[in-house]
């Protein structure tokens, strides 16, 4: 379960302000969080992720409270329990389709990379159909197939919450229904927490709550 | 650490034309002050051991350099000459001994020293094959030249005409080869030996000509004004051999004969004083030199010349270093978004600074490293750079 309770943030320098009075996610449901732009949904995000720190309020995940870990904590749970995907993919231009899967492994001290994990990779690979791409580099790939190599990387360490930053928004229709269906299945196999920010609402029948993040009151100028 | 390294290494091997770049640049930071150190250090060496081991050099005044380097090094213009009777007064001196070196006339590829049997014996020259020199027109070649001349003993080498204009300079001897010495890596490996006899041959001081006297060749001879001359078309040899060798003969007197040089072996140290203060008269045309001491002075003017190199190199290394820090700021800049979805995705700040930091050194040991190669391969190539070095000064 995700708990957001009096949740305050801003940016240092910055008039953008967001208040969370009080926002429950339950554990396995997938939600969508709508909004225009700028009004908070991918700061919503990097809060419960734990890579933004609340100015004040309560952060729970998985019932452990985030907003009162130390860096080193919130990091280590991430990596445990959090998967993320971007909408712009981040994958790194000069490792190959297994090497960005098995990325979260090698940049970070807490996990040995094991042949276990090489296997998933290839399992997760093969799951999306890039099993004959492992070893191609990422810039060789069309955009749905990087988006794949994204949500495989945020798959490997099969995390019980998928965080999904407007993972379809550069994507062709054909390649949204196929990444849609990959995040679904795995959620609906695993039972796993989904929160995706979109802007598209054409998907929005895809989720199990919607939550409009207007209602949080950032104070800048919402521009759609 | 294994997971950095594999990241850092996919990293350059993804760039690798940037990384060729940065590594071929620090290469040459490092290798120019190294190298050039070594190649100088080398060079002073090999310049100064064959100097060392000379004790005192005569020549005609002039260039003490000149004399040294084309004496010692078969390099550099012939030096003027001086008179074989400058051999025979060091030797009548009772304070030393002399070996004669007249270092004039070539071959295709070497210098021909014409010199004395005593040569060999001082720079501690042996045969690899064949037999010293012991006949006029005989001639004993260095590991190299024979290389060069691609000769043994039993073949021949022609010396070069002085200028194949004058009908009336030195004609082209051809020399017979009866000796090939072991390689050295000293200046001896390249030339041509001979002895100065057979130099004069060469210098057409000496010659040997058909029998003008038999009863068949009287048609040779004509009377001018009251005197016998042997008419021009009496066969003159360009070859010396067994059967010729006799009708060779020396115009002149020997005393008058030229060297370029002649090594002075004084008997002791005060035998040496002694004899470079008979050659410090202001009437005198010869010069007596200490190898040693000219070659250090020009060692000297080396060592300066590389300071102001070493300066240049040490200025251009910190600008490369700085374009460098440039480079590697703007990459940073542009992997941005890259370096924060490793934080996001797990990755400490600490750790992926260090990521950068294992690109930035791999850079710099693999730049070391091939300096380091380069410098070994400088010091490998030392005596060769050295000759360079000798021909163009």
């Amino acid at each position: 379960m995700i708990v957001l309770k009096d949740v305050e943030f801003s940016y240092p320098g910055s008039d953008f302000r967001l208040q969370v009075p009080e926002m429950i996610v339950s554990p396995g449901a997938t939600v969508a969080l709508i909004g225009p732009s700028g009004s908070g949904k991918t700061t919503i995000l990097n809060l419960i992720a734990g890579i933004l720190v609340p100015s004040s309020g309560l952060i729970s995940t998985n019932a452990v409270n985030l907003s009162a870990c130390g860096d080193s904590a919130r990091r280590a749970f991430r990596v445990q329990n959090i998967g993320l995907v971007f909408q712009e993919f981040a994958l790194l231009e000069h490792l190959s389709v297994l090497d960005n899967i098995l990325l979260p492994c090698r940049i970070t001290s807490a996990i040995q990379l094991r042949q276990a994990h090489r296997d998933r990779a290839a399992e997760l690979a093969r799951d999306v159909g890039l099993a004959d791409k492992l070893r191609r580099y990422v810039c060789k790939l069309s955009q749905g197939e990087r988006q794949r190599v994204a949500i495989c990387r945020a798959l490997l360490l099969e995390p019980p919450l998928l965080l999904c930053d407007e993972p379809t928004g550069n994507l062709d229709p054909a390649n949204k229904t196929q990444v849609l269906k990959i995040l679904f299945d795995y959620v609906s196999c695993h039972n796993t927490t989904l929160l995706t920010v979109t802007h598209d609402y054409e998907l929005l029948p895809h989720f199990d709550e919607t939550i409009d993040c207007r209602r949080f009151h950032a104070s800048s100028e919402a521009t759609a | 650490m294994s997971d950095l390294l594999y990241l850092a290494w996919r990293y350059l091997v993804y760039h690798r034309v940037t990384t060729a770049v940065l590594v071929c640049s620090i290469t040459l930071i490092v290798y120019l002050p190294a190298g050039l150190n070594r190649l100088v250090s080398e060079s002073a060496n090999e310049l100064t051991a064959r100097a060392e081991a000379t004790p005192l050099l005569l020549g005609a005044k002039g260039s003490p350099l000149e004399l040294v380097l084309s004496s010692l090094y078969f390099e550099s213009d012939t030096p003027p000459s001086l008179r074989y009777a400058e051999v025979n007064r060091i030797q009548q001196s009772g304070l030393a001994n002399a070996i004669p070196l007249y270092t004039r006339f070539q071959t295709s590829h070497s210098t021909i020293v014409g010199t004395s049997l005593d040569y060999f014996a001082f720079r501690g020259l042996k045969l690899d094959r064949g037999r010293q020199f012991d006949m006029l027109g005989e001639c004993v070649l260095g590991a190299r030249a024979a290389r060069l001349a691609g000769v043994v003993p039993g073949d021949t080498v022609l010396s070069k005409p002085d200028d194949v204009f004058d009908i009336a300079g030195a004609y082209p001897l051809k020399m017979h080869v009866v000796g090939v010495l072991e390689p050295t890596g000293t200046p001896d490996d390249r030339a041509v030996f001979v002895d100065v006899n057979t130099a004069w041959v060469i210098e057409g001081l000496a010659h040997g000509h058909a029998e003008v006297n038999l009863p068949a060749e009287r048609q040779s001879v004509v009377r001018q004004d009251g005197t016998i001359v042997s008419h021009p078309a009496v066969v003159q040899y360009n070859e010396i051999t067994p059967e010729n060798v006799t009708s060779f003969h020396f115009h002149g007197d020997p005393d008058s004969f030229p060297v370029t040089a002649a090594i002075a072996l004084p008997h002791d140290e005060k035998s040496s004083t002694l004899l470079q203060g008979r050659y410090l008269g202001d009437d005198e045309v010869v010069q007596m030199v200490r190898p040693a001491t000219v070659m250090r002075h020009l060692v000297r003017n080396v060592m300066d010349v590389q300071r102001y190199v070493l300066l240049a190199g040490i200025l251009l290394g910190i600008a490369t270093l700085a374009t460098m820090a440039l480079v590697f700021t703007l990459s940073i800049q542009l992997r941005r978004r890259e370096l924060e979805t490793m934080i996001k995705i797990g990755g400490t700040r600490r750790r992926v600074i260090s990521l950068i930091a294992t690109e930035i050194l791999g850079v710099l040991v693999a730049g070391t490293v091939l300096a380091g190669g380069l410098v070994m391969v400088t010091s490998w190539l030392g005596s060769s750079a050295t000759r360079l070095i000798l021909q163009w000064v």
